[in-house]
């Protein structure tokens, strides 16, 4: 997650799509239980971490472990993902757009 | 007071008016539910909320009651606009909005002679587009006075757009007459057509835009002499939107405001699909670039480029409230309805706030 964050803050284009876009995002593995906070802010992904499953957020993606990997690696396109059922995305229609639009950025 | 604060638009004006001015802000929504959790966000006594209903200029009116300044972003403007204003000449309370419908920027102006009775200040247009064009443009001429036309271009992502006024105004300006200024002379062209390849800061690129119907033509060959062209084109993405709006049009299904009420809801519910159609869907984000140019036809020669890229909130929220902020610090040509290139006197100033925003205007090549 740590190298998901510095390709995001690499990114120029990524960084015009989240500047005023404040929100916690809480990814959620549904078979591990394991879960990270991500923290978006300032124009940049301020900071990822370890986090309850249950706490609190903007945004909640859940997948399976191999598939957030595949997603956060850019080996699977999340909107495919998402389409097919592997991805659930909890938030407004507009932050999930945001997602989409940073994952097209980051992978095409 | 933020009339409409509680939508996509007016948050954005909501947060920059807070975040870089210490006065007091009303968010007047016809959403009262929405206006309160907005302003709850704050948690500070400084934003408070109202509901307020424009149709009804009585209770406006007694809400604008005590303010200093009214901004509307509360749309869509070809319905609401005048009557908000009316209500501003009413109590004498000055006014800005982001209204970016050319009938409705029409009506507004022709309440010029009202509003300096009133003794009040209007600015009409103060968003993205028009309001950020029409100030690009402004300094362009003014930096190079043998300007003689401008092309003005703007892009905006069906992934960007939130509510319903928005859909409305795209779908209003694609059926509606739409205006350009060639020669010295206002003339109408047809939506939809004079195509034009664009090419907008990345990550958008180069689009492909077309004649849509909106103010910059008609205001600023009143303001910016020397100018004798002025056109302007838009362009939706993903760029297959912008043939289903084409379709709709053919088929009749826009050719009155009340059709547009009800296919503007089911297109509004449909954004998140829309913005998806094509081979790479529609990035969320929104711009605007203005050339100023020297000769005609073949002679034509760019001079000067400038262009933003950003959120549809932010790029049309931040000019809002700058635009406000400098009316209520008196940097306006006092008096009257105005357009910004009209009311602003120093556009280097304006765009300097704009950059202190971190809202990036980049000079493209010719």
């Amino acid at each position: 997650m740590e190298a998901f964050r510095e390709l995001v803050n690499r990114n120029p284009l990524v960084s015009k799509i989240i500047k005023g876009w404040d929100r916690s995002i809480l990814i959620q593995s549904k078979d591990t239980g394991e879960a990270y906070l991500l923290i978006v802010g300032q124009g940049k992904l301020l900071s990822v971490g370890r986090a309850q499953s249950d706490a609190p957020c903007d945004i909640r993606v859940r997948a399976s472990k191999d598939t957030l990997h595949r997603m956060f690696t850019g080996r699977a396109k999340s909107a495919e993902l998402y389409l097919h059922g592997a991805v659930e995305v909890y938030g407004s229609p507009k932050d999930q757009l945001k997602l989409d639009g940073i994952a097209t950025l980051l992978w095409g | 007071m933020v009339i409409g604060g509680a939508g996509d638009i007016g948050q954005g004006v909501v947060r920059d008016l807070f975040e870089n001015s210490q006065n007091t802000i009303i968010i007047a929504d016809y959403n009262a539910e929405k206006a309160k959790r907005v302003a709850s966000n704050y948690s500070s006594s400084r934003v408070t909320s109202e509901f307020v209903d424009v149709n009804d200029l009585g209770q406006t009116i007694d809400l604008l009651g005590g303010c200093d300044v009214v901004v509307n972003c509360s749309g869509p403007f070809y319905k609401l606009a005048h009557k908000v204003l009316n209500a501003a000449i009413r109590v004498g309370v000055d006014y800005l909005d982001v209204c970016d419908d050319p009938d409705a920027t029409e009506r507004l102006l022709s309440m010029d002679r009202m509003a300096r009775e009133a003794g009040i200040t209007a600015v009409v247009g103060m968003g993205w587009t028009p309001g950020l064009s029409n100030i690009l443009a402004k300094r362009i001429v003014e930096e190079h006075p043998d300007v003689s036309g401008l092309d003005i271009h703007w892009v905006g992502s069906t992934a960007d757009a939130e509510g319903a006024a928005v859909v409305k105004h795209v779908l209003h300006v694609i059926q509606s007459p739409c205006w350009a200024y060639h020669g010295g002379e206002w003339v109408e062209v047809a939506p939809l057509t004079g195509h034009r390849e664009v090419v907008f800061p990345e990550p958008i690129g180069k689009q492909r835009a077309y004649y849509v119907g909106h103010p910059e033509p008609l205001t600023l060959p009143r303001f910016l002499k020397g100018v004798r062209d002025v056109d302007l084109r838009g362009v939706l993405l993903p760029p297959e939107v912008n043939s289903l709006g084409e379709l709709f049009a053919k088929l009749g299904f826009i050719d009155t405001p009340e059709k547009i009420d009800v296919l503007a809801e089911v297109l509004r519910a449909s954004l998140p699909l829309l913005s998806k159609l094509g081979e790479k869907g529609a990035i969320p984000l929104s711009g605007v670039r203005v050339d100023g140019y020297v000769g005609e036809g073949v002679g034509k020669r760019v001079v000067a480029s400038l262009a933003c890229v950003d959120s549809m909130q932010r790029i049309t929220g931040i000019p809002a409230s700058v635009g406000t902020l400098t009316l209520l610090g008196s940097g306006v040509h006092e008096g009257g309805v105005l357009p910004p290139e009209g009311a602003f006197r120093d556009t280097k100033r304006f765009l300097d706030e704009l950059a202190m925003r971190d809202v990036q205007i980049e000079v493209m090549a010719g």
